[in-house]
Order: structure tokens, then sequence, then C-alpha cells
């Protein structure tokens, strides 16, 4: 997708350009344009499944929806899907860990590279070092190598302070690098 | 690659940083979220239960709430619809309908406005029988409902076996949308249009634009004909059996990945790969998750670079045979 137009995409030229007298269902309707394909695959690199991803996101715009009369604010609410998405693919990554040995559906993208069979192969081994690695630190490596969230606001979506983040970041590319090295 | 914005912060990336910035970039592109989120999330959220506030034992004040509640849906939904909005499947698990590739374009038009991937139904026959087919068109656009129907119309689908089920020449005359309802105006048909060329397009601007549940289709003349529609089932409009990767005409890396959505007997879509001479090269099934309900199939293969055609197809109840084949010609490099 395009780079994102800001934090409100294109706003629909029937509702007006003050985001406080959105309703629920408008405000809705924009952060999804702008947000949602994003989040969706936020998700699913946190929890290396496709199937799971969206059910995560859907729940975060839900949550949304019945927040937008106290929040009324769409960076707030870009915060808030952020957190929702992250504690989410969390507790529902736990859950389908525990309730089924099911191997992970997100595998790296064949036609990404020119040569497919030995790259596939050491860009899945990156994904499974990712998904080995403690939550946190997870979490921080996708938010900022794939979202390219800054750390403060990495920080606000994991409820942590940035010198944690920073942390987290060093430490988990640091577990990574090894098998960094192998991907051409 | 690494051309994607800059972290925010400014200190140099670390070592190997570029390249899992990479890694997860061609990953996450490879995820495609489903057509009508948007439609079931805010289904959903209006449909939220009366029992997370109050214990169930207040039954007659939960009951009120209920009715509020889907006055509150009614009205912001518009009549009822067979189906939650711009959704192939009506299952509550969301799965990508298209899991594993970007859509392909047809045609890139140069216009303002984001690059979106259009989803315009075409329709396709087989053994009399007429049913709808999808394809996804990348476009700049800042009316995709009008740039869909436009492209609907016009039956220039990337597989060559769809086609529009509109005369050459029928033009978008107007399009106005008021609340989850969207207003069509088409130049004068021959005669009344049939239940599934007004389905064709009931489904693209529904499929486009997934805050519309209603649409108002007229034609001719001062709008002699009108319809109300929303989407008919799925079941009985829907080709049985989609296959969407490859897509037509593409040049892809083995192993290829092939999938579709289908709703069919057993849950069962077999699939097939043949040489351009129309050789078998392999075959297999793949499930969907539901009999007869519209799922997502899947299936990988691996295969040598050459020319091929990937085949699926439904198994008919009554003998037995291949039934709704849908075809692509692809390449594997």
């Amino acid at each position: 997708m395009d780079p994102e137009p800001g934090v409100l995409g294109r706003t629909p030229a029937a509702m007006g350009d003050d985001p406080r007298t959105w309703t629920a269902d408008q405000a809705v309707t924009v952060l999804h344009s702008a947000h949602y394909r994003s989040l969706v695959r936020t998700a699913a690199l946190l929890l290396r499944r496709t199937d799971l991803a969206e059910e995560v996101v859907q729940d975060a715009f839900v949550g949304l929806h019945h927040r937008w009369g106290r929040l009324r604010d769409p960076e707030k609410a870009v915060a808030y899907l952020r957190q929702s998405t992250v504690n989410g693919a969390r507790s529902v990554g736990r859950r389908a860990a525990t309730a089924s040995r099911k191997e992970p559906v997100l595998a790296a993208d064949p036609s990404s590279v020119p040569d497919p069979a030995a790259a596939v192969v050491e860009r899945d081994a990156v994904l499974r070092a990712l998904a080995a690695l403690p939550d946190r630190q997870r979490e921080v490596l996708v938010l900022r190598y794939y979202a390219d969230l800054s750390e403060a606001a990495i920080a606000d979506a994991l409820g942590i302070s940035a010198g944690t983040v920073k942390a987290h970041a060093s430490r988990g590319l640091a577990a990574l690098r090894p098998t960094l090295e192998q991907v051409r | 690659m690494t051309t994607g914005p800059t972290p925010h912060d400014h200190e140099p990336d670390e070592l190997g940083a570029d390249r899992l910035r990479s890694v997860l970039g061609s990953t996450a592109a490879t995820v495609q979220p489903t057509d009508g989120s948007l439609g079931q999330i805010l289904t959903r959220a209006h449909h939220r239960s009366p029992w997370v506030w109050g214990a169930p034992v207040l039954a007659a004040a939960a009951a009120v709430v209920l009715v509020v509640g889907a006055g509150v849906y009614a009205s912001s939904r518009g009549t009822a619809s067979p189906q939650p909005p711009g959704s192939q499947a009506p299952t509550s698990s969301a799965q990508p309908s298209t899991p594993s590739t970007e859509p392909s374009p047809s045609s890139t038009q140069t216009g303002n406005g984001p690059a979106v991937a259009l989803p315009v139904y075409y329709a396709g026959s087989y053994d009399g029988q007429t049913r709808l087919y999808r394809e996804f068109v990348r476009v700049h656009t800042l009316t995709p409902a009008q740039d869909a129907i436009r492209q609907a119309l016009s039956g220039q689908a990337q597989d060559p076996d769809y086609r529009t089920l509109w005369k050459p020449g029928t033009t978008l005359d107007g399009y106005t949308k008021q609340g989850a309802t969207a207003s069509v105006q088409l130049s004068s048909p021959p005669a009344p249009p049939s239940t599934m060329a007004l389905q064709q397009i009931v489904y693209t601007v529904t499929a486009s634009d997934p805050t519309v549940t209603t649409v108002v289709v007229s034609y001719g003349p001062g709008g002699y004909g009108s319809q109300t529609l929303h989407r008919n089932p799925a079941i009985d409009t829907l080709a049985l059996v989609w296959l969407l990767t490859p897509s037509y005409g593409t040049t892809v890396h083995s192993p290829v990945v092939l999938s579709g959505q289908a709703q069919v007997f057993e849950a069962t879509v077999s699939w097939e790969i043949d040489t351009p001479g129309g050789t078998v090269v392999t075959t297999g099934n793949a499930m969907t998750p539901e009999a007869f309900v519209v799922g997502p199939w899947k299936a990988t293969v691996t295969l040598p670079p050459g020319q091929y055609v990937a085949k699926a197809y439904a198994i008919s109840m009554a003998d037995s045979s291949r039934t709704w084949i849908d075809s692509k010609p692809f390449t594997v490099r």
C-alpha cells in the first residue's frame, strides 16, 4: 500500500472536517480505511498466523467503536487500536498455542526474492527466530521495523518506557542477528 | 529492500536491522485483509450483547436494551441484508480472501487518490448456468465504487472467460450515496436487466464500499426501471469455485500457492496443474471450512520453471463429473 497520508487517510466528502463531530460509525470507517490493513499485517507478524490476525484487529475496531464517544480524537484512537492489537495478539497467541499445535500459516513471500527456494528458507528461519523471542522483544521489533513507529509511539502502544523499548529492541535484534546474517 | 520511511529516532540502524525490515516488509505484504471487514466490524459494534452491562436477571431491562440496539442497527445499516455487506464469507472467522499474493492489476489508471485494489464482479457460465466471479483492479481513485462499476460494466476482465452481463456501451450516468444506500443510474439497456446482471452491480458496489448495504439500480430514460436491491445469497449468486491465485497470466515462483474461494459439496475443492498442451502435471484436493458455505481454500505445489494452467473445480453431487472449472494460465520462473 502507498504510504499512509497521516493518521486519518482520506475523509469521506460527506463528513465534517472536525473529528469531534464524527459518529462512532464515521470514525471507525475513516480509521479503518487508513489503518486496517497495516494493523492486520502487524498482528499477522506478531502471531505468525494470518487467520487470527483479522480477528484481533476487528476486535480492536469494535472496542474503538464503543469508546469513540469518550476519545473523540483520531490520534488517541490510533494509539488505542495499536494497544488493543498488540494485547489481543498476545492473548490470542497464547490461547492458540495452548489450544492446538497447529503450524503457523504465515510464511515468507516466495516472490519477494530472486532465488526463492533458498531465500524463503532463510526468511522463514528469521520468522521462526522472531516467534521464539520473549513477547516484548518481538512486539518492539515488529512495531519498529515493520510499522516504523517511533520509540515514543512504541512505548505508548506497549505501556512501557522509551528506555525499555530501546533495551528490548537491542536485545531482540542481537538475538536475531545470527539468523539475519544468513539472509541474502 | 529498505526504501520505506526511516525510523523517527535518529540513531543509525543497528547491524541486521535492514534485513529484518526487509523480511518483515515482504512477509507482511503477503497478508491481504478480507473484503467486507468494515461491514463486519460495524455489524458487530451495533450488535453488542446487552449482557455485558448488567446481570442476566434484569431480563426486562436487557430486552429493552436489545430492542433499542436493534433499532440503532436497522437505522444505521439500512434494511436487513441477507449477509454482512461486502462479505463473501458469512463465517465469523475472517480469513484473507486472497491469502498469498497481492491482487495483480488488470489495468493501471492514473488519477488522484490512494492506490486501491478494487473488487470487481464479472459473470461466467458453466453448463448453461451463469454466476459471478471476482477480480481485483488496481487504480488510484477517490471514487472507488464508481470506478468499480465502470470496470464491471466494461467486462474487461483479466480472465477472458469472464464477461459483463450488460450490453456494450452501457454507461454509469450517476452515482449517489446516502447513509448505507447507494443509487446507481445506468444508461438504457435494450431489455430489463436479468437478476444476475443486477447482482453484478450490487456485489461490485457493496464490495468496493462496504458501508453500502442497499443499492438502488435505475436504468433507462428518466430511470424508467428502478429496483432496490441487496446482495442475493452467495449460494445463488457466486460461482461455486473461484481460483484467485495464481491470477490470470502472472509469473510466480515455486512453491506456487493455489488459492481461492468455494462453496462446495463436502467442503472439497479439487485442483489440477496442466501443461499448456493439456497434460496433467499434478492434482490434489483442498478443503474449505464448511460445506456449501463460501470459504477460502488453499494449496501449495512445487513446480519446475515453465508454463502451466491451474484448474480448480467442484465434483458434481449428481454424477461425480467436474463442474465449475475455473482455470488460469501462469508461468513459474
